[in-house]
């Protein structure tokens, strides 16, 4: 009986073993908050959200974050791997405004007929985007319509999932 | 193996204490290892935060020169999306891809133990988020070595056997004193039980206190106590009952006496018919009677220890010679009887002896009866012999007990049926011995074997 007691002590003191073992990753509480200053984009990395910033007022307004999202990632942004699912070849023309409440709308230019429509991911990279500036401009946010100038064709409205769905596949 | 008491305490007591001990060890190693790296992780976080919540030169995404800057500022490895730049001590590689997709994933700080080389090493690492807004999409991470945390941890097990090893001397006191306590009770009733079987019946042990042992001392002192009081019952019954064989016999003498000299009156006259038949056989149980009464004196004698021995130098082959000259057997007898010097003994008891040996021959054997005389430097030997069927096995053992009958059926015998064992008390007396068996050939054996000196 005291040897079988012994032997169990033996085998629980070998498996919580000795010395410093290693772990999986585990919590330590939330990030830091650095006092950064910047305008946040909402741009894509490897097919997941990917949050930069650009230099600019935290108070900048919604057409203007827009104006930055249709520009694209910069050179540093590209050469890391950083990228959009906005096609290239938009451009705004024309104010946010809210058409009802909390539902916003705005005008863009394409350069030409081959530039594609948006897809699902751009709406929501739109969408985030804009979001901070209607927000700090008091109104509540129920999504935003793209209106494809020349025809008067309505993509949207698009609205800012917390995740994006994932298109890792 | 069986150990004794005192070992097998030992052993316990010295088990209890290290399984104690290393459990007691086991559960505080586990304990001081987690509080000596929770410290180490707590501080490495706690630097790591508050260097990120200074402030951070970072307005927009970096270049590379902007990522491998933040990483020297930092000490830690720079990331930014494929982007990464390595820190002061530690590189890219180093930094576990699961903790970096954890970080990417949960946006949350994360700690993670790492071993490189044999080396232990903690890694934290988090998003660089701003205060107002989320992310900046760059994250930080830096690794901190626990050389010290290892050493402090590895000191521990010594510590704990060192106190293992200081427990072990209080319990093998305890132990031994256990065992002491224990042992010493014991020992006495052992050394008790040895006295009693030697025959002190006397013997009382002291017993103190009330626990189970005490319990057995005074139980012991019980059972002496009994042993004695009914030994003694029994001697005195036995002292009693034969002290009035003796008395019956002392007062049957003087009654024959007188008995015998009017038989032989008797005998003296010229008696015819019927007269003489009854005066002969009066005559005759008289004489046997007052034998017997001889004999039970002579036997009383051995009893009650008041039978002396007057030994002087004889020549035991003339003496075996005279005994069977005065009985008239010396016809009937064979003899072989080599010279073997003297001896000392007590003429009177060996002629006893002798004819007692050879009338029972003579009466319950068959002739021819031979008496063979041997001796050896420290003895001598005489072997009566006759021609009879023998002594059956489940007679011999008792042939000396005082008036065995070998046949129930013959009751009245012509011996008294104390003749043999008056022999037996009689060689007794010698520091000799007497044994019952069968010669080869068949036909009962009575050796007798008697020292040649007194000692």
């Amino acid at each position: 009986m005291r040897r079988r007691l012994a032997a169990v002590l033996l085998v629980v003191s070998a498996v919580a073993g000795c010395g410093i073992t290693p772990t999986e990753p585990f919590l330590y509480g939330l990030p830091p908050r650095s006092p950064v200053t910047g305008v946040q984009l909402h741009l894509l990395f490897g097919g997941d959200a990917f949050e930069v910033l650009r230099p600019g007022p935290d108070s900048l307004g919604a057409a203007e974050r827009l104006d930055l999202l249709f520009a694209g990632p910069t050179e540093a942004e590209f050469l890391a791997g950083v990228g959009t699912a906005v096609p290239a070849g938009y451009r705004r023309a024309g104010p946010v405004v809210e058409r009802e409440a909390g539902r916003f709308a705005v005008v863009v230019d394409r350069e030409d007929d081959r530039v594609p429509d948006l897809d699902a991911r751009a709406g929501g990279q739109i969408a985030c985007t804009v979001l901070p500036g209607v927000q700090r401009a008091g109104s509540t946010f129920d999504g935003v319509v793209v209106v494809l100038g020349a025809s008067g064709r309505e993509l949207g409205p698009y609205r800012c999932e917390p995740v994006i769905p994932p298109s890792r596949r | 193996m069986r150990l004794g008491l005192r070992a097998r305490l030992l052993v316990a007591f010295t088990l209890v204490s290290v399984s104690t001990g290393a459990a007691v060890g086991a559960a505080s190693y586990l304990r001081e290892r987690d509080m000596v790296l929770s410290a180490a992780q707590d501080t490495m976080v706690e630097r790591f935060r508050a260097d990120l919540e200074r402030e951070v030169p970072l307005d927009h995404s970096p270049t590379h020169a902007e990522l491998v800057e933040l990483a020297w500022r930092y000490r830690a490895v720079a990331v930014f999306a494929n982007d990464h730049a390595s820190g002061n001590g530690i590189s890219f590689a180093d930094v576990p891809k699961e903790l970096r997709d954890q970080v990417r994933e949960r946006r949350r700080t994360l700690v993670q133990r790492v071993e490189v080389n044999g080396q232990p090493y903690a890694l934290v690492g988090a998003p660089l988020d701003g205060d107002v807004r989320g992310s900046t999409g760059v994250e930080l991470y830096r690794r901190q070595h626990l050389g010290a945390q290892q050493d402090a941890i590895a000191a521990l097990p010594r510590s704990a056997a060192l106190l293992v090893l200081l427990s072990l001397l209080p319990a093998a006191v305890l132990a031994l004193l256990a065992a002491r306590g224990v042992l010493r009770p014991v020992r006495a009733l052992r050394s008790g039980a040895r006295r009693v079987a030697d025959g002190h019946l006397d013997t009382r042990l002291p017993a103190g206190g009330s626990d189970e042992l005490a319990d057995l001392v005074r139980t012991f002192n019980a059972m002496t106590a009994e042993l004695e009081g009914t030994v003694a019952e029994l001697r005195r019954v036995d002292e009693r009952s034969r002290r009035f064989v003796a008395d019956v016999s002392h007062e049957l003498r003087t009654p024959l006496t007188a008995m015998t000299a009017v038989t032989e009156a008797l005998d003296d006259e010229a008696l015819t018919g019927d007269a003489a038949t009854a005066a002969g056989m009066v005559s005759t149980e008289t004489r046997k009677l007052g034998a017997l009464v001889e004999d039970l004196i002579e036997i009383s004698r051995f009893d009650a220890g008041v039978a002396g021995l007057r030994p002087e130098p004889v020549e035991l082959g003339a003496l075996v010679v005279a005994t069977l000259a005065a009985r008239g057997w010396t016809d009937v007898v064979r003899v072989d009887l080599p010279s073997v010097g003297p001896s000392e003994l007590d003429r009177r008891r060996v002629d006893v002896v002798l004819a007692n040996l050879v009338g029972n021959a003579l009466r319950h054997g068959a002739e021819p009866v031979t008496v063979v005389l041997r001796s050896s430097p420290d003895e001598v030997v005489v072997e009566v012999t006759d021609s009879g069927p023998g002594l059956a096995d489940e007679v011999s053992p008792h042939v000396f007990e005082r008036f065995y009958k070998a046949d129930a059926a013959r009751l009245r015998s012509e011996g008294s049926g104390l003749g043999l064992a008056i022999a037996w008390e009689n060689v007794r007396l010698h520091g000799g011995s007497l044994e019952a068996g069968n010669a080869p050939g068949g036909g009962a054996r009575f050796t007798v074997r008697l020292p040649r000196r007194r000692s």
